[in-house]
């Protein structure tokens, strides 16, 4: 039957103001349905934000709301799911102990993701949205040809934060996460000051200053569409006189300028007789149609899409991509290399150095498989570390992989675990220092599991940079084979290899202490 | 902008009165001489039913209101003392009509023997049978009440008969009261025994009063006066100071016996007893009703069993609702559904396929969740049977109860429990709202993944309600309104927010402003020029702000027609307010029941049904649902109906501008009784009209030899 293949899957987030509950039915990635969609109100974020700390009286809430949407998994006969939380709980004091509490009262398991996972999964949902229909596409002309690709930058602004990715000529350029949300506004202003009538000029100058970094790396940039996303876009559809439930709305760029200075000077309670808002909707507008006026000004695009994909679709498609056959894991991967690598010009990395390390070190972890028993994520891992690994030169070239360690582990690359990006930083730490000591009290800090990868990782990437250790890519190519106890490496070759032969050597010390197999460099024919 | 001259208070009509004028038209039901004489006093008991809850919750809510000294006027400018000064009289007349009709009646029944008769004209043998019934079944239930100085006058259950006896001590002489009341658990007609041809009857508390000495052995009995007490009976709970709303709701029922009495009937004279009980029950001279005849009506439910199949000539022809021949052809609801979305019109249209979609849904292997809201079930209901099964079969079972239904609260809570206690996810209805949406879902795992099938209705889920309440069912699988319906129940089990709906509109949140902007459109198509027009059906109209929106639309031009079957607030047909609203109402032998709302959208017709009235009481203090109905067919059956039963001119009154209903009489044109029409209209539709044998046309080709021959013999 048909039905063998159909699975159902439930997503559950605890955001900073809702808990939604996502129950889709799929056969594949291009055949996902929702079943089910509930979203209801909850406090984490005003309580984290004033106090630090989430109360256990919202926790038991919570926990009785997580049981409905237990009730909901069983009504469809659900039983895989994912529950995970944001920002909130992100930021609250307690938070283990409420992963604890939901555990025990719910059976459920929480996971809480950092920023970059956060904004990986809203990034997936947008830009398969935009792929979807055809928005990252020119305008389809007459002849039916596609006019080339157009630039597009996302924002998702929610309660917890705002996030812009730029997609442009094809790649994913740009991604960068500020910690301002109308939320926080709110919060912190008192309502005396937010009544005032100088605040709407505060609040611009406020925003303004808080993204004037991301004004100035996309000054340069030719923008053609602003995809508006995240918590707040439901209130903005309000404004806009938009009923949507799901999907996206486009609108012209001095549509919403018009609307921007139409509610400026208007208080509170004239929002909420113009626009049909209850009170505390009203106070989020002037801080929320601030920061989507100032992301929109960075940009000369005249189209906005304005939608309710985000965060929970992004989840639901990683779900599915992780249980059925779908390349698009790859598509997501390349462009989180993508990233990583205007990350690493932005450093003035050697790209041709890293791109030759990369090849090389890719090379052996797919000659090695049944030797290190890592998989396709450690292999993105290297690769990621392969592209930074060098990157804090930049800053300095001495001991210029402590730099490399640095600047890594305080960026936020999209789609990395904390431990993740731990892992990445170590292994381009371990470079070309002294190898890593498994025992070392700096290497606590992680479990059994991921010391050993930072090992075997490290290990290859030392091989791979001594292979280009002179940074001329004096070798073209290069084949391996394991054979008994050696790691053959045959290598093409041009000129005078010495270094690197005597670098290898000395690096391949450390391989043959991982993994019992002694690297061996053969010149080729 | 339109300018609504200023009618002031003149806008609106006083809801008590025009109530009061409802219960008016279903009284000259009972003077129909089309309709067999038990069938008409049938609509007598119903009249005083109705007038029994008007007492018990709207005059005592004005009462109240006077003795709170509120000053205040209603919508149409009277303040409570006027109200209740007006609806006295009214009441007054109009229960004078109905004893006037109900002595027809036994008139009228008199040819066939049928009558109940005075205790005096009993034969001596006739006297001594009662007598002896007396002391076998009455007398030991009874426990007589003396009133005096240590006695006060006691705390007379709401709507019981009881008789005040004034009484003398044979040695002392002291006079005194006491009260004997009319047993409830015995049947009020007592039949005369070996009665040869026809049926008599002697009403119970006629035995009584004739049989008092013996309670009171010493005394001389001097007077005695029959009354009965009907009392404030309208429950309110504080939600917030209770935990658990089961409990509280039972206890409230306890309490509800010993509200203030609103009304006294009484028959007899007797100036002292009437003094008497008006000084024990605190009731006002203009509550007090003397009655010509048998007290409480409502007993002449009971009269119309007691006659068996010899007198069905009595009775109306009984009518079997239809079954529609998709399920006929298909019992299998769900396959009947995945086809199409079906409509149903009850009672003309059973409301069997309701139950069935319930019951499959409960035994069906594929179906895992079941949810339902429960607002009025009848006494033995199919629906909670099925829904108590479907939990016992493993189904994931969710029920809305609404234990604040008014007068079955008793009822509710039974069948909560019992549902509870097969494994079904009770919630006991909302915080501060009442749910009367009427609403089920099935979500059922097929081979195309999971489906859902919905029922929405106009009507409660009460299998025997929907024999005699006109009420419409849409039973769809339609992608939207599934989806809505998920999404509705999530917000009552507290699992969501309101969404952004797809199709459906809920009060209190956003019904109101939907039905505005309804109303708006047909506005802006009639400046536009386009023909602009609104039907409505419902049982009540008295929400203000509705009924402004749509003097609105009549001054734009916007044609409206209502059928409003009960109160109605909008004055229409008045120059400069309303000329071009009309307001009718049905009233027949169905109780018209179903809420239809048409507007013709510049000729992209939309048809809405509802659970709720225009009432503020629907659109702002219960949770309701206004749907579209989406297909082309079903809208256009819904206007062929509401045509018809515009034009009905037999049962329908149409509302004039001083606030009189006129009946609207067929003269010389074709009599159109809507009702009955329907009745035929559904059971032709239903007939399986497709020809037996189908000739297939086949062109001959070649010419065949004989072809000529034969064609000539």
């Amino acid at each position: 039957m048909e039905n063998e293949h159909r699975q159902r899957f439930a997503v559950m987030h605890l955001s900073s103001e809702m808990a939604v509950f996502y129950l889709v039915e799929y056969t594949c990635l291009e055949d996902i349905r929702l079943l089910e969609e509930a979203r209801r109100e909850i406090t984490f974020g005003i309580e984290a934000f004033q106090n630090g700390f989430i109360s256990f009286e919202t926790v038991r809430d919570v926990c009785e709301l997580l049981q409905g949407f237990k009730q909901m998994m069983r009504e469809y006969a659900c039983v895989n799911y994912r529950l995970v939380a944001t920002t909130a709980m992100r930021e609250a004091q307690n938070k283990a102990y409420i992963v604890d509490q939901i555990k025990i009262k719910t059976g459920l398991e929480l996971e809480v993701l950092n920023i970059s996972v956060e904004n990986y999964y809203i990034y997936t949902a947008l830009f398969r949205e935009a792929l979807d229909n055809k928005f990252v596409y020119k305008q389809i002309s007459d002849n039916n040809t596609i006019g080339g690709v157009r630039n597009i930058l996302f924002a998702d602004v929610s309660s917890g934060g705002m996030s812009v990715a730029l997609y442009a000529e094809n790649e994913l350029q740009y991604q960068h996460n500020i910690n301002i949300s109308a939320m926080r506004i709110r919060e912190n202003f008192t309502r005396a000051q937010r009544e005032n009538i100088d605040f709407p000029q505060a609040l611009e100058e406020l925003v303004a200053a808080s993204v004037e970094n991301i004004v100035s790396d996309l000054q340069h940039e030719m923008i053609q569409s602003v995809v508006f996303a995240g918590a707040e876009v439901p209130l903005l559809l309000k404004m806009l006189r938009h009923q949507l439930r799901s999907g996206y709305v486009v609108i012209d760029r001095l549509e919403f300028l018009e609307l921007y200075k139409s509610v400026r000077y208007l208080g509170t309670v004239q929002l909420t007789k113009r626009f049909g808002l209850i009170e505390d909707e009203a106070e989020y507008i002037l801080p929320m149609m601030t920061i989507y006026r100032d992301i929109l000004q960075m940009t000369a695009a005249q189209e906005i899409i304005v939608t309710r994909t985000g965060f929970i679709q992004g989840l639901a498609i990683e779900a599915v991509v992780k249980r059925v056959n779908s390349d698009w894991d790859e598509i997501i991967q390349k462009h989180i290399y993508q990233l990583a690598c205007a990350y690493a010009e932005k450093y003035h990395y050697d790209v041709k150095h890293a791109v030759a390390v990369e090849q090389y070190a890719l090379k052996i972890y797919d000659s090695m498989s049944s030797v290190h028993g890592m998989g396709k994520r450690e292999r993105f891992l290297l690769q990621i570390a392969c592209v930074f690994h060098d990157i804090g030169k930049h800053i300095g070239l001495r001991r210029h992989y402590l730099n490399s360690f640095n600047l890594v582990k305080s960026y936020d690359l999209l789609g990395f675990s904390d431990a993740e990006r731990a892992i990445i930083a170590y292994v381009a730490y371990f470079h070309s220092s002294y190898p890593p000591d498994i025992d070392s009290p700096e290497m606590h800090e992680f479990s059994e599991i991921h010391r050993m990868t930072i090992s075997k990782l490290a290990a290859i990437i030392r091989i791979a940079d001594a292979l280009d250790r002179s940074h001329q890519q004096k070798i073209s190519a290069i084949d391996i084979v394991v054979e008994g106890e050696e790691l053959q490496i045959m290598m093409k070759y041009r000129g005078n290899t010495a270094l690197e032969e005597w670098m290898f050597e000395e690096k391949a010390e450390f391989f043959e202490e991982v993994y019992g197999i002694i690297p061996i460099l053969q010149k080729g024919v | 902008m339109l300018n609504i001259k200023n009618f002031g208070d003149k806008q609106f009509f006083n809801r008590e009165l025009s109530w009061l004028k409802f219960n008016e038209r279903v009284l000259e039901e009972a003077t129909d001489s089309d309709r067999p004489m038990l069938e008409r006093l049938k609509f007598i008991s119903i009249f005083a039913n109705n007038l029994d809850e008007f007492f018990m919750i709207r005059v005592a809510g004005v009462i109240n209101q006077s003795e709170h000294d509120v000053m205040a006027t209603d919508d149409s400018g009277m303040t409570p003392d006027q109200q209740l000064e007006a609806l006295s009289l009214s009441a007054h007349a109009l229960v004078k009509r109905q004893y006037s009709y109900l002595k027809s009646i036994f008139d009228g029944l008199k040819p066939y023997n049928i009558g109940i008769t005075d205790y005096s004209e009993l034969s001596e043998r006739e006297k001594d049978w009662f007598q002896g019934y007396f002391h076998n079944f009455i007398f030991p239930v009874i426990t007589p009440l003396g009133v005096d100085s240590a006695h006060p006058f006691p705390m007379l259950a709401n709507k019981t008969i009881n008789i005040a006896v004034a009484l003398r001590n044979n040695i002392t002489g002291e006079e005194k009261q006491a009260i004997v009341p009319v047993p409830g658990i015995l049947p009020r007609f007592l039949e005369v025994p070996n009665t040869v041809v026809g049926k008599k009857f002697v009403m119970l508390e006629e035995v009584i009063k004739n049989n008092l000495g013996d309670f009171f052995q010493g005394y001389t009995i001097r007077e005695q006066l029959l009354f009965r007490v009907t009392r404030d009976n309208d429950m309110e709970i504080d939600e917030d100071d209770t935990d658990d709303l089961l409990v509280e709701v039972a206890r409230s029922l306890r309490k509800r016996k010993r509200g203030d009495a609103v009304r006294i009937e009484i028959s007899g004279n007797s100036r002292r007893l009437r003094s008497f009980i008006k000084a024990g029950t605190e009731v006002y001279d203009a509550d007090i009703f003397k009655i010509e005849g048998q007290l409480d009506c409502t007993c002449f439910f009971k009269f119309f069993d007691l006659f068996g199949a010899e007198y069905e000539f009595l009775r109306q022809a009984s009518f079997a609702p239809v079954i529609p021949r998709v399920f006929l052809e298909n019992e299998n609801v769900f396959e009947v559904l995945s086809e199409k979305d079906v409509l149903l019109h009850h009672p003309y249209m059973s409301f069997e396929p309701v139950i069935n979609f319930i019951r499959q849904a409960s035994e069906d292997p594929q179906v895992l969740a079941i949810k339902q809201t429960l607002y009025r079930v009848s006494g033995n209901s199919p629906i909670v049977r099925a829904l108590a099964k479907a939990a016992e079969n493993g189904k994931q079972v969710t029920v809305l109860v609404e234990l604040k239904a008014r007068f079955d609260e008793e009822n509710n809570i039974q069948w909560a429990r019992r549902l509870e206690e097969a494994g079904c996810h009770v919630i006991y209805g909302l915080v501060g709202l009442k749910t009367h949406a009427k609403i089920s879902l099935v979500v059922r795992k097929e081979g195309s993944g999971i489906k859902r099938y919905v029922h929405l209705g106009t009507g409660n889920y009460n299998d025997s309600t929907a024999k005699i309440y006109t009420d419409m069912s849409l039973m769809t699988t339609n992608g939207y309104l599934c989806s809505d319906a998920s999404a509705f129940f999530n917000v009552i089990s507290g699992y969501s927010d309101p969404p952004v709906w797809n199709k459906i509109a809920i009060a209190p949140m956003g019904m109101r402003a939907r039905i505005y902007e309804l109303i708006n459109r047909e506005i802006e198509h009639a400046r536009r020029g386009e023909n602009a027009r609104i039907v409505a059906k419902m049982n009540s109209l008295v929400d203000k702000g509705i009924v402004e929106f749509l003097y609105r639309a009549s001054g734009f031009g916007v044609k409206i027609d209502l059928i409003v079957r009960g109160v109605c607030v909008l004055r229409p047909n008045v120059k400069g307010l309303s000329e071009n609203i009309t307001v009718r109402s049905i009233v027949g032998r169905f109780l018209e029941h179903s809420r239809v709302f048409i507007f013709e959208n510049g000729g992209d017709r939309e048809v809405f049904l509802s659970s709720a009235d225009w009432m503020p009481r629907n659109i702002d203090r219960r949770v309701e649902i206004l749907f579209p109905v989406v297909d082309a067919g079903q809208i256009a059956e819904i206007c062929s109906w509401m045509d018809l039963i515009l034009k009905d001119n037999c049962k329908a009154w149409e509302l004039q501008f001083d606030g009189e209903y006129k009946k609207i009489h067929a003269g010389r044109h074709e009599k159109i009784k809507s009702q009955r029409l329907l009745m035929e209209w559904i059971i032709d539709a239903n007939l399986d009209k497709r020809p037996q044998y189908l000739p297939k046309i086949q062109p001959i080709k070649k010419a065949m030899n004989n072809f000529f021959i034969s064609d000539r013999r």
